[in-house]
């Protein structure tokens, strides 16, 4: 009976390799796409407006802002290497498009910095100070893309208003990437953010696909990751984001009265944030922070030694100003605020009593969800009310995700300066209790696919579904690829 | 003749005891004594009356006349003598048996200007109508403040003065004092401030108009303030003009002046805070080394480093001198007023955010009730105002007159603001909302203000019907704020988690409240630095001819008038600034710790953009250009006896220009705007008797904005909570104005004026609370809503009882104007709907009441005063119904003086007895805020926002003048 079981599952093997033979493997190389005139790459690039095409692998020395205006294209190839000097910019008026991939990534930097790893502080960190300036896009910019790029070093301070922005900007802010047309489409995905002193991302309106992204050390002493405000919508979604000083996602319907901010964030992996800000919103913020008047779903997210836990805000006194839209709407894409099946680790009690965020520093509309791990429903009981501050102790150390490579549980005050991913690998071993226990229920959490083009150069490549694991990685591969 | 006398003086005794005995003996002498120019009653003049050896003193009561009672009768010459006034000759007078003999008397003023037209003292036996005010006699609506009731009220500058005059109200500054007038509901914009009838540009970075705390009121001869405006006059003074007359040189030598102390009632309940003036640098690094990095070094920290104390007692003197020379032909008049004041307040404001709580409905407004912070602010100011005039007159001859005019007006301020600023939190501590954190401000600045002035006037007259003014006038006002420091400290503040507990939230049962026994503070630490420089001149060169023709039409006066005038303005601004970064503990993420100001460090290099200044780019620094060019025709014709007709045309041509340093980017870094405005007017005097009359008029107005309304410059300079942004699409508004005012001078001195008043305004500009172009952070923002109308209602009332005077004066206005406001239903993006409010500024009910007493026998004179400015709106939200609104105001101020010998007069003053409070606050649901758990301070009802208690405390003064 054993050998017929062995026999068989050598057929079967067999089977399977005779299968993989059919076709041979060709790696042929795919059209570059160009638009317009070529850039030469020759000399510096001083301050003006282009358009065209930055070619593949060469590298490009700007040392002024590069503005793309209303209705040109900007469009750089796989492998160009941008080295930005005097804390120049993209201004982004027209559309403009980076086509990294996966073995030859587009990189936007500044030469005079290079990355560090091991623990990093606001102090000593130089990636904190903002080397090159952002890519500011104004309401008439109809189309970002940016896949497969390293965007490093970047929030160098505004020196004067780049276009006369209709919602958040002034001279001095410190974004890398700020859009606000309400029309428009973003779509940042397989790309890596490396270093900002204040907010990395600020989306003002728009369509947006945020996936399969990379954020480690954004923000200084203050600043979150990707943060959305205005009437932005669309999916943050298998992003990691790592050591950022806030929040790692963030939606809040400022600026605007255009309509709400809608996103969904699902299987993001958090880790360490929320611990470089020493101020007020330091005090209240972690990793997933939805607030004033915006919708999320929040689903499959893996929280690891963050200051707080997925947080829906309330407003101060019992006000409305801050709370998130927790009500039923008519008008979607996102209906209703909902959370769930959120994973939760943490080494000390101060976090442990934050999983469910308490009303001390802000009021807090948060319910307990009975499908989050730890299951704080059961945790807080059926007597729980909002902001309620409870003692987590018992939670500390619990549920281990087990990560292929980080030291859980972590050493005391490791989070707070481990802020990139350096040799650490944040992917689950089989065997996880993160594993598997996410929804891929479509009734729940769906990804907001209107408004986003899909398209290997003018849109998206893909709008990636749940996973089940919980995180950014999934065991079969799927998610983020880095 | 000695036994005549002997005789008058047994006939006086018979009187007198028959007076006694019977009430028979009725006969007296009645009259009153007034300016024979301005026609201003001379409260206090002496009338002397003699008769053989009777020799009789009295002096003119309050109510504007004088009266000898039982005297015997005869014949009686009277005299009368008054300080600045030529002692008259003397009149006779018959005492008839049981009759009251009447004998007005209009003296000469020492100052009258020679050229005026036949004015000569004279006496009259008419009824009490003889004496004419200039409110009288005026050719347009007007109110006359004048110099007697400049000095015995409670005000030491002018525009607490004004403060008192019907229909104004004031907006006061930092230091309690009224710095700006709106005038019948017109906004203080509205109206225009000229010195002897020259228009003087401001030294404000933000505004066309004048502050009025800049004048000390020892300068002025007479306020005027005019209501309507005739073809002669420029056409923005839509609210009204306000005219300071300064004084002129008398005909024979002349020192008057005054000493004087105080204090603030402040500075006895809390210590004042000063600091080093001397180490602030009077440009910014940016301008010593144009282009290149300022360092750390630059910025000195001795400016910031303040120390607390007793405040000095506050000091004013003031010295006239003026004489005659050359036959009369040269008058020559020097005034100088220096006046150090120690002024302050406490203030409380809670920060209003960008975003609101949805509404159920479109017709509940939305619900602001949570604010992110609040701050406690201390103010302490150190003013030292210099005011200076000089004049000289010179006559030619009978019909040709020059005069040379000059001023300066210096208004310097050293304050230290001391702001403790809490970030709410979501726990409660003793019953109030806690906070996550607490910072604390020291800001140090130093505003040096000052205008100067210049004018040639002449007047000639050709013929005895052409005659002819001219005017030319040059002007320069400055701003100046050198280094505007300020240093941030910061310390976090929790919960006591261990030994606090959760309370259920009274106010929401879904919500649990923790609520700490005491607070945990973190570690004091450094915050950034700023600093900024800024400086504005306003250069004003101006011309002004008129045209004088009289001549007779069907056998009636007609004065034909026709005049132009120019102005060439030019304003410079400047303004930079720097945001000194912090440092942080080496290895950390935290900032360093707080020791001293001296010990603090900084460094750019984390910032290094922030070494050189934001003047490169910032739409702060501008010139701006601006030409107007104006010229009228106008006819003054007497109908009959009871009606006369003034009215015209007037055109204004306007050529406005700006540059700014703006990126070429951005629209608005230039403008260009041009128009011409045609202004008719009429106005119109009907004399029911001769006491009564009716006037009315009609005239079209212009309200220009001004030129920080048109730069989009975020400007934070001065103390409002918001920063202020420019609108370069502004349109200027053109305001219809009609007026109709009964008046009755029932006696002398009292009077009875009602009138009403109507004005549609097109494009009024009012200021909004929006996000602009810094999202969540709400900016004030000129902007045109829509048209507008105001109408109201005024009276004034004067009564004098003898010794006693009653004056009251009332104005309602009612205002409206309907704009769009935005509102957030739930479930529903934002949507619009209209809204009907008074307009900005403008408070319904305003009123004035003053009670004076006047002893002439022992020299004393009092006066309690009340002003009261109803509600009104301070800020207009883009939400509805969440404007905020002033909170109606009493202010009560008491003064005295009392004559010691000749030449002296020992007067007392005390400002703000009720330490009236000026409180913003939002008509709105306010149960969360001031019930429950987490309870906000200052509020006073469940059904208001209370957004700033500002306490200014009561001020006295006291001194002499003395008058040779």
């Amino acid at each position: 009976m054993k050998k017929l079981q062995i026999i068989s599952l050598c057929l079967s093997l067999f089977a399977l390799a005779s299968c993989s033979k059919k076709t041979d493997n060709a790696v042929v190389s795919v059209p570059l796409y160009q638009v317009g005139k070529a850039i030469s790459n020759t000399g510096t690039l001083p301050a003006g407006s282009y358009k065209g095409t930055m070619l593949a692998g060469q590298t490009y020395t700007v040392s002024g802002d590069i503005t793309i205006n209303a209705g040109d294209t900007l469009l750089i190839q796989k492998g160009v290497k941008v080295n930005m000097t005097n804390g120049a910019n993209f201004i982004v008026n027209g559309i403009l498009v980076s086509l990294g991939t996966s073995d030859a990534p587009v990189t936007i930097t500044d030469p005079r910095r290079s990355k560090t790893t091991g623990p990093s502080t606001a102090a000593s960190d130089s990636t904190y100070k903002g080397g090159w300036g952002g890519i500011y896009c104004s309401n008439t910019s109809k189309l970002v893309v940016i896949k497969w790029t390293h965007l490093d070093f970047g929030g160098a301070a505004l020196k004067a208003l780049p276009f006369a922005a209709s919602a958040g900007l002034a001279v001095g802010n410190q974004y890398i990437l700020y859009f606000e047309n309400p029309n428009g489409v973003f779509i940042l995905e397989d790309s890596w953010l490396y270093g900002s002193p204040d907010d990395a991302t600020r989306f003002y309106g728009g369509y947006l696909n945020i996936m399969r992204n990379t954020m480690e050390k954004c923000g200084g002493v203050g600043g979150d990751g990707f943060n959305a405000k205005g009437s932005s919508i669309g999916n943050m979604a298998y992003n990691l984001v790592i050591g950022g000083a806030t929040n790692g996602t963030k939606t809040a319907s400022d600026g605007t009265t255009a309509g709400p901010c809608q996103f969904t964030m699902y299987n993001n992996t958090y880790i360490n944030d929320g611990y470089r800000n020493t101020g007020v919103y330091g005090a209240r913020s972690g990793s997933v922070e939805i607030e004033n008047n915006s919708r999320a779903l929040v689903y499959n997210n893996l929280i690891v030694d963050c200051d707080f836990g997925v947080r829906i805000a309330g407003g101060p006194a019992g006000a409305k100003v801050y709370l998130a839209d927790t009500l039923t709407n008519t008008t979607g894409p996102i209906f209703k605020t909902a959370y769930g099946y959120n994973y939760n680790y943490v080494d000390n009690a101060a976090m442990a009593g934050q999983i469910v965020p308490t009303s001390v520093a802000q009021a807090v509309v948060t319910h307990p969800q009975s499908t989050d791990i730890p299951n704080m429903a059961a945790f807080l009981g059926a007597s729980y009310t909002f902001g309620l501050v409870y003692d987590g102790t018992s939670l500390v150390g619990k549920n281990n995700p087990m990560f292929v490579n980080y030291p859980l549980p972590a050493a005391a005050n490791f989070w707070v300066t481990q802020a990139s991913v350096d040799n650490y690998n944040f992917h689950l071993q089989a065997g996880s209790p993160a594993a598997g226990k996410g929804t891929t229920n479509s009734a729940l959490i769906k990804p907001i696919t209107t408004g986003i083009p899909i398209d290997p150069v003018f849109g998206s490549s893909e709008i990636t579904l749940p996973g089940a694991d919980m995180g950014c990685y999934q065991l079969n591969g799927n998610g983020n690829h880095h | 003749m000695n036994t005549f006398l002997q005789f008058k003086h047994y006939l006086f005794l018979f009187f007198l005891l028959a007076g006694l005995g019977y009430s028979s003996f009725a006969q007296s002498i009645h009259g009153n004594v007034s300016d024979a120019k301005s026609g201003e009653t001379l409260i206090g003049a002496t009338v002397r009356i003699e008769h053989g050896s009777t020799v009789l003193n009295t002096t003119v009561k309050l109510d504007g006349t004088y009266t000898f009672t039982k005297v015997p009768a005869g014949s009686y010459m009277i005299q009368v003598s008054y300080i600045g006034y030529k002692t008259t000759k003397q009149y006779m007078v018959e005492a008839e048996t049981d009759k009251v003999a009447i004998l007005n008397i209009a003296m000469l003023s020492n100052s009258t200007a020679l050229n005026e037209v036949a004015i000569i003292e004279y006496a009259s036996r008419e009824t009490d109508n003889s004496a004419r005010n200039t409110e009288k006699i005026s050719n347009n609506t007007m109110n006359v403040v004048s110099a007697n009731s400049i000095a015995i009220s409670p005000d030491v500058i002018v525009a607490n003065v004004l403060s008192r005059v019907s229909g104004i109200s004031i907006d006061r500054s930092n230091t309690g004092d009224a710095q700006h007038v709106i005038i019948r509901g017109m906004d203080k914009q509205y109206n225009t401030t000229l010195i002897n009838g020259v228009k003087i540009p401001s030294p404000d970075n933000k505004n066309r108009y004048v502050p009025l705390d800049i004048f000390p009121a020892d300068l002025v001869e007479r306020i005027e303030v005019s209501k309507s405006l005739t073809p002669d006059m420029e056409g923005d003074g839509s609210g009204g003009v306000v005219n300071l007359v300064m004084k002129t040189a008398p005909d024979h030598l002349r020192i008057e002046g005054n000493v004087g102390t105080g204090y603030s009632q402040l500075f006895f309940n809390r210590s004042f805070s000063s600091f080093n003036g001397a180490s602030v640098n009077s440009k910014s690094p940016g301008e010593l080394n144009p282009g290149a990095a300022a360092s750390i070094s630059n910025f000195p920290y001795q400016n910031l480093v303040t120390k607390t104390g007793n405040a000095p007692p506050n000091a004013n003197v003031s010295l006239t001198i003026g004489n005659r020379y050359l036959n009369n032909k040269l008058g020559v008049i020097f005034s100088g007023t220096y006046q150090n004041s120690y002024q302050g307040n406490n203030s409380f404001v809670v920060v209003q955010e960008n975003t609101v709580g949805p509404s159920p409905d479109i017709n509940t407004p939305n619900q602001e009730t949570a604010f992110q912070s609040s701050y406690h602010r201390q103010y302490s100011s150190q003013l030292s105002r210099l005011g200076t005039i000089a004049s000289l007159d010179y006559k030619f001859n009978q019909n040709n007159s020059i005069n040379l005019f000059g001023t300066y007006l210096q208004l310097n301020e050293y304050r230290v603001r001391d702001t403790h600023t809490s970030t709410y939190s979501g726990y409660s501590y003793q019953g109030y909302i806690s906070t996550n954190s607490i910072d604390d401000q020291t800001e140090t600045r130093t505003d040096l203000q000052s205008i100067y002035n210049i004018t040639l006037k002449g007047k000639h007259k050709i013929t005895p019907a052409f005659f002819f003014d001219w005017t030319l006038a040059n002007s320069e006002a400055t701003h100046k704020q050198p280094d505007i420091a300020e240093f941030k400290t910061t310390y976090s503040t929790s919960p006591d988690i261990p030994n606090g507990k959760n309370e259920p939230d009274p106010n929401n049962p879904n919500n649990s409240v923790f609520v700490t026994p005491d607070i945990i503070n973190g570690p004091v630490t450094v915050g950034n630095e700023s600093r900024e420089w800024t400086h504005n001149t306003d250069k004003d060169v101006s011309g002004y001819l008129n045209l004088h023709y009289d001549t007779k039409i069907f056998g009636r006066k007609a004065l034909f008038s026709a005049g132009g005038m120019f102005r060439h303005k030019t304003r410079d601004n400047f303004v930079n600034t720097y945001s000194l970064p912090n440092t942080l503990i080496s290895g950390t993420n935290n900032a360093e710790l707080y020791t001293s100001i001296p010990a603090a460090t900084f460094y750019f290099d984390q910032k290094p953009a922030n070494a050189f200044g934001s003047s490169a780019t910032d739409p702060g620094v501008y010139t701006f250009t601006e030409n107007i060019q104006g010229g009228y025709g106008m006819l003054k014709y007497i109908i009959s006896n009871r009606l006369d007709v003034l009215f015209g045309v007037r055109v204004e041509n306007t050529y406005q220009y700006y540059y700014s340093n703006l990126p070429v980017n951005l629209a608005g870094k230039t403008a260009t705007i041009t128009y011409i405005d045609y202004l008719p007017s009429i106005n119109a005097k009907y004399a029911l008797t001769d006491n009564q009359a009716i006037r009315t008029s009609y005239f079209q107005s212009v309200l220009r904005p001004a030129f920080a309304d048109f730069i989009p410059y975020p400007d934070q300079t001065p103390d409002d909570a918001y920063a202020h942004i420019g609108n370069p699409y502004l349109q200027h508004t053109t305001v219809n104005n009609y007026d109709l005012r009964y008046e009755f001078f029932p006696g002398v001195f009292d009077e009875f004026m009602a009138g009403g008043f109507y004005k549609y305004l097109i494009n009024p500009i009012e200021k909004m609370l929006e996000p602009g172009a810094l999202g969540a952070l709400l900016l004030v923002t000129p902007e045109n809503l829509g048209n507008a109308q105001n109408y109201g209602a005024e009276f004034v009332a004067k009564k004098y009882f003898g010794n006693i005077g009653v004056s009251v004066n009332y104005t309602y206005t009612n205002s409206q104007i309907t704009t769009q406001k935005d509102i957030q239903v739930v479930n529903m993006p934002v949507s619009k709907r209209n809204q009907t409010r008074p307009l900005q500024g403008q408070a319904a009910n305003i009123g004035n009441a003053a009670l004076l007493y006047k002893d002439q026998k022992i020299g004393l004179d009092a006066q309690l005063a009340v002003s009261y400015t109803g509600e009104r709106i301070a800020a207009i939200s883009r939400y509805y119904g969440l404007d905020t609104w002033e909170k109606p105001s009493t202010y009560l101020d008491f003064s005295a003086q009392k004559q010691i010998g000749k030449n002296y007069i020992l007067f007392i003053k005390a400002n703000n007895l009720l330490n009236t409070p000026y409180e913003l606050f939002i008509k709105q649901n306010n149960s969360t805020n001031y019930s429950g758990l987490l309870k906000y301070e200052h509020q006073e009802s469940p059904n208001y926002t209370t957004v700033e208690y500002d306490q200014y405390y009561a001020r006295y003064s006291l001194g002499f003048r003395f008058k040779f």
